[in-house]
């Protein structure tokens, strides 16, 4: 396996797990008219155990893994919050009015600074 | 997933089972049956189109093009102050043989009318909420009908693997890659600039300053587009040790198509220049494989660094681009190497 693993939005890469499609759909083949198929690999890590964890797990890791916010720069609990009204604002997650505040104090735990 | 560099250093062409991979939305299908596939073409065309694979390799005369897929956000990890997003180092990027059909001639077989402003592109990866906006993507109709744009069923000679968007993908040449849907199946001709999240709100550049600005400004934006010139070292890594005397270094190079003129190599960190040897031209839209040698003494530290100038003049720059999304970085690199 010959990839650098960052995060992606919903191929999260443990590498072994990819192993399957170089096989089926790499190598020297040319005829399209075939079905090919991935597995997708497992979740490397869900959130650690916090206060609010269970929100991100519930709200967050429907559309991306929890190493997306791992792999950030450190934010603040503002920048934390407003990246999770964008989710929730821009890319449609239905996350709770009254939860935003939650899940921002339990991300600034994770990958925060003052 | 991204490349790394020491695979860049081993080809001209980035093998496809190491090819960077990128995608936006998490509902991208696992299986997908070619023999079913269908390209429709729609909108403003007199003819609309349901094309097979087949069809595109049949129908067409296949064209093939050597050129460069670069994430727009590809070393966002390094900007400074940082931005979020993937966290990209360099490798977000690779180089293929491209084979395909012209969407120009698929287009003019669908007919289009004379009021054709953009063409927009959709591909089988979906949101898992109906909430969350679509992947869809829309060029100019004149870029559209360049004859370097392509749908491509073939990468580097084999399929293209499914991560990458088996059976067929949009290649255009000399654009970011948010431009080359994968999986596409759905070719609609629109008669007005695309209002669709990913074109409007999304991949947006400062529209001042080459898209470079100070931490804070604010600005009008407007879609990102074609790549700047940029040029890598591949196959020293920071901190190498090399034995002292001739040391070969190499590396690749590459702009948004107008081809890359020269290569300078430095080994003091950008003090003095040498100019590189270029390596076997595979199109103005490859990377371009440079070499340039230097000597080193033991005990010695060197900071190399490559300095690449395109056909259209621009050359890389010694100050870093930042920009909110972390897009454009095309600085001057250096590598910092030990001779012991």
């Amino acid at each position: 396996m010959r990839w650098t693993s960052i995060v992606g939005a919903a191929l999260l890469a443990a590498a072994g797990g990819l192993g399957a499609w170089g096989a089926a759909a790499g190598g020297a083949q040319s005829d399209p008219n075939v079905t090919v198929s991935v597995t997708y690999p497992p979740e490397r890590q869900m959130f650690k155990d916090g206060e609010g964890a269970g929100l991100a797990r519930a709200n967050c890791q429907i559309c991306h893994s929890s190493d997306y916010v791992y792999t950030q720069p450190p934010l603040t609990k503002a920048q934390w919050a407003a990246e999770v009204t964008k989710m929730k604002r821009v890319y449609g997650a239905n996350i709770q009015d009254g939860d935003v505040d939650a899940i921002a104090a339990y991300l600034v735990t994770q990958n925060g600074r003052e | 997933m991204e490349t790394p560099l020491s695979v860049f250093d081993e080809s001209d062409f980035t093998p496809n089972d190491a090819f960077f991979v990128r995608w936006h939305l998490s509902g991208i299908p696992a299986t997908i049956d070619g023999r079913a596939f269908r390209v429709k073409v729609h909108g403003m065309v007199a003819r609309e189109l349901s094309l097979s694979v087949d069809d595109l390799r049949k129908s067409y005369e296949p064209v093939e093009i050597a050129a460069v897929c670069q994430c727009s956000g590809n070393s966002r990890g390094f900007f400074d102050p940082r931005v979020p997003g993937g966290q990209w180092a360099n490798g977000a990027m690779g180089n293929a043989r491209w084979r395909g059909a012209r969407l120009a001639d698929i287009l003019k077989s669908a007919a289009p009318s004379a009021g054709a402003v953009q063409v927009r592109f959709n591909g089988l990866e979906v949101p898992v909420s109906p909430s969350t906006p679509d992947f869809v993507k829309a060029l100019d109709f004149d870029v559209a009908m360049q004859p370097e744009v392509i749908i491509a069923y073939q990468m580097n000679g084999a399929d293209l693997p499914l991560l990458n968007g088996f059976p067929v993908r949009l290649v255009v040449p000399g654009y970011f890659a948010t431009y080359w849907v994968k999986m596409l199946n759905d070719v609609e001709v629109i008669g007005e600039p695309d209002q669709n999240f990913w074109m409007k709100t999304a991949y947006r550049i400062p529209s001042v300053s080459n898209g470079c600005i100070a931490p804070g400004q604010q600005t009008p934006t407007e879609p990102i587009g074609k790549m700047r010139v940029r040029s890598f070292i591949t196959n020293l890594a920071n901190g190498a040790h090399v034995a002292p005397g001739s040391v070969r270094v190499r590396g690749i190079a590459f702009d948004g198509g107008s081809g890359i003129e020269r290569v300078a190599f430095s080994s003091n960190g950008g003090q003095s220049w040498t100019q590189a040897q270029l390596g076997r031209d595979d199109g103005r839209y490859s990377f371009r494989r440079w070499s340039a040698a230097f000597g080193a003494r033991p005990g010695q530290a060197y900071r190399l660094a490559s300095r690449a100038e395109a056909g259209d003049g621009s050359v890389q720059p010694a100050t870093a681009c930042w920009n909110p999304s972390g897009y454009l970085r095309n600085i001057v690199e250096t590598v910092t190497v030990n001779a012991s």
